[in-house]
């Protein structure tokens, strides 16, 4: 990758003999371009998983980048300082020291600093330099210093850190031969590196003071700010402009999302269905190739359907924040998200969330704050995501005349689905504000943003992204999923009984487990306007939302009496108005999507809070359909 | 206070007064007493407000950046009138009021000697001024 032009490392430890180096540690503050480095140096041999016990991402892979696939790589959390204040410095402090369970204490570090802002990158040196590991320190970004005229004497910053220092580009994969280098130098002894003058640690101001001095006295000559950044700026975040291309990129997504993505969704799924059909002959055995495709098969389909959308939207949001552009949408919104008691980063999450739950809630991990990044999960599920609106297209369609007003500019049918969407986002609203105003508030940590400088993002390093989040969406909502739909497939398929013939088969839906399921819970549900088979609908939608439709297309073509009619005309005759509009708000309301309660515990690293999100959302849906259906039989009997 | 800079404007920020988790962060991104910051340009909708520091971009609210102390940029001119306001030019340790009582004296000096929100031209002409006193000190 980068076998010519290496600069040389300065001051090498000398070698020395003793137990092999294993594990490498990389740690540099936020912008710096670390995650970029550590793609290079692992290539495709990552994998991420969370820390146990808090919801800080642990990334690790071997270098296979650098040919030493004999080695680990730990990312730590893109940090300040080490001062234990965040979630993030307390998991690299533990990690650098060997005390966190289950990761192996580093043997070397790699410290990458942006160098086009040393003065300020270095406060993290001393901490970092202090805790006395090998430590090889990287001056990223070396190409564009140069390019606009910075200069460093790197021989002495070497000798003030007394640490060798390279000088690299990860972005063009220059320099890296020096970090081979490194670690050929290393032999896991542990030499401590020669006493430091640091300034008195955990003191920001002596800290950023020492920083100075060391490069002061390096000749550290910062380069020309970016021109380009600020240019952009003025047109991106223009006060008439800004907003104006803001909502045009908005839009532009939401477009390309549906335009695109629902097609493929669509597609994607008839391909997988008929997959399944293909291979139905194959088995052998009736009821195990009901199991295998009617129940496993069926529960993959319903995971891998929604594969294009979200990857589609993390290759948008993956852009937006490669540029830095992520970090201007949330300048520009932050004061309308303010209202609601949030802050700007969780407007893109949210907004994600008109197309699908699961990639807003994994985008929510921009957002720094943890509080505010759990007010902004537990409510991205209100938000009207894609897969409600079979559903209501349904309900509508059989309910809701298809009438205009104002001379046919908007027509009944739009305004109830509107109406719908705004009831999603009102109740997302007053939960946000809600939770921020009692057990979430977060006074005491204020939005701050650092508006890193305009990049070009690389296909190499956005592929790696959805790659990423493609492997994490199959791994939590796919086992979950296939579990909830094995479970789902046995109460519809039990008991077994004997028909006509003497052979043994599966029940009607209606006399089956989940048919009395759905007799058993009509008592609480009648109130709301819905009979038992619309109780089995919702409980099988639990496993995700559009699901309701095809159980009710089974329901209602093997009920004799509405066998002949279409799934609409069928709804029409079972139900009232009033039922059909609190289902409608019902689907507007409650948390139906097993894959979104997974995503959700794995990103809180609890059962505590989707289960809380689960209820609070029941509640709120039975209260808002309790309601919907009363009024509806006070206004039409 | 910082959220009194206009655009384009530059102070010397003396000292911060944020919940201590907070103040640590800021000072871990370049906000130290003694560090000159520049206000950029406001958000769109008028708040926030970007910095410039250490040749870094960073954005902060308006309820984040008026419990931050500056003072005006023109030492030398500045030092001609008031003498109380060169010893905090350095002070490391001066990081909250509370902590180091000279220092929240000083400021509360520094801050009151310019017209609060009363009227936002006043320091805004103040500092137009300031840099050709600076200019004829020389």
């Amino acid at each position: 990758m980068n076998a010519c032009c290496d600069p040389p490392v300065f001051e090498p430890p000398a070698a020395s003999a003793g137990s092999s180096l294993r594990t490498v540690a990389l740690i540099g503050p936020p912008n710096s371009g670390k995650s970029t480095l550590f793609n290079k140096l692992t290539g495709l041999r990552q994998k991420v998983a969370n820390y146990p016990g808090v919801t800080v991402e642990q990334r690790m892979g071997v270098m296979a980048g650098i040919g030493r696939s004999d080695l680990t790589l730990i990312d730590l959390p893109g940090i300040y300082s080490l001062t234990p204040y965040s979630e993030d410095a307390r998991v690299a402090v533990n990690v650098l020291r060997g005390r966190m369970p289950g990761t192996p204490k580093p043997d070397a570090v790699l410290l990458v600093l942006d160098s086009l802002h040393l003065t300020r990158q270095l406060m993290l040196a001393a901490p970092v330099l202090d805790v006395g590991l090998p430590t090889l320190v990287l001056l990223n970004m070396s190409d564009l210093m140069k390019s606009r005229g910075g200069q460093i004497d790197t021989l002495k910053l070497a000798g003030e850190l007394s640490a060798p220092v390279a000088q690299i580009s990860a972005v063009r994969g220059t320099g890296l031969g020096s970090v081979s280098l490194f670690l050929n130098q290393q032999n896991g002894h542990g030499e401590k590196n020669k006493p430091l003058l640091l300034p008195v640690l955990g003191n920001a101001a002596s800290t950023h003071t020492w920083a100075a001095q060391v490069s002061r006295n390096t000749g550290y000559k910062a380069p020309l700010s970016a021109e380009n950044t600020r240019r952009i700026d003025n047109v991106l975040l223009h006060r008439f402009w800004g907003p104006l291309l803001f909502l045009l990129v908005v839009i532009g997504v939401f477009e390309v999302v549906f335009a695109l993505g629902q097609p493929l969704s669509d597609g994607f799924g008839e391909l997988l269905a008929r997959a399944g059909e293909i291979a139905r002959p194959l088995i052998p055995i009736a009821w195990l190739q009901s199991l295998l495709l009617d129940g496993v098969w069926k529960g993959v389909c319903s995971v891998l359907v929604f594969l294009p959308q979200i990857l589609l939207l993390f290759l948008f949001i993956g852009i937006l924040e490669d540029t830095g552009y992520l970090a201007r949408a949330a300048l520009i919104a932050d004061r309308v998200m303010r209202t609601i008691g949030l802050n700007g980063k969780a407007f893109i999450p949210l907004l994600s969330a008109y197309a699908c739950a699961i990639p807003a809630i994994m985008a929510t991990r921009t957002i720094e704050n943890k509080r505010d990044r759990l007010a902004t999960i537990l409510v991205t599920p209100f938000m009207t995501c894609s897969a409600r609106l079979p559903v209501y297209l349904l309900l509508i369609a059989a309910f809701i005349p298809n009438i205009y007003f104002l001379h046919g500019v908007i027509g009944l049918r739009t305004i109830t689905m509107l109406s719908l969407y705004v009831a999603g986002f009102v109740a997302a609203f007053t939960t946000a504000r809600l939770l921020k105003s009692s057990i979430l508030r977060s006074s005491d940590t204020p939005f701050i943003l650092e508006l890193p400088q305009y990049r070009m993002p690389t296909l190499y390093s956005l592929g790696l992204r959805l790659m990423d989040r493609a492997r994490i969406f199959m791994k939590t909502a796919g086992t979950i999923i296939v579990l909830v739909t094995l479970a789902l497939w046995a109460l519809a398929h039990l008991p077994v009984i004997h028909t006509a013939t003497g052979a043994l088969s599966a029940p009607q839906l209606a006399d089956s487990l989940i048919g009395r399921l759905g007799h058993f819970i009509e008592p609480v549900i009648a109130p709301l306007g819905f009979n038992w088979k619309i109780g089995i609908g919702l409980l099988s939608s639990v496993l995700a939302r559009e699901v309701m439709v095809s159980t009710m297309g089974t329901l209602y073509g093997a009920d004799p009496s509405t066998q002949a009619l279409n799934l609409q005309t069928a709804l029409h005759h079972d139900m009232t108005l009033g039922g059909a509009l609190a289902l409608m708000i019902f689907f507007a309301f409650a948390m139906q999507c097993t894959s979104t309660i997974a995503v959700v515990r794995r990103e809180t690293n609890s059962w505590l809070w989707p289960a809380v999100q689960f209820f609070y959302m029941l509640a709120m849906a039975y209260g808002a359909a309790f309601a919907v259906n009363h009024i509806a039989m006070a206004i039409w009997g | 206070m910082l959220s009194e800079l206009t655009v384009g404007e530059k102070g010397v920020l003396v000292a911060l007064d944020l919940p201590e988790n907070v103040q640590n962060h800021l000072m871990h991104m370049g906000f130290v007493p003694g560090a000159e910051v520049t206000a950029l340009r406001r958000a769109p909708a008028g708040d926030p407000t970007l910095y410039g520091i250490d040749g870094m971009e960073i954005a902060l609210r308006h309820e984040t950046a008026s419990a931050i102390q500056i003072r005006p940029i023109e030492i030398r001119s500045a030092a001609t009138q008031a003498a109380t306001i060169q010893p905090n030019a350095v002070q490391p340790n001066g990081i909250r009021p509370a902590e180091s009582q000279p220092a929240k004296i000083r400021s509360s000096e520094v801050t009151t000697a310019q017209p609060n929100h009363e009227s936002p031209a006043a320091p805004k002409r103040g500092s137009a001024i300031a840099p050709k006193l600076a200019e004829a000190a020389r």
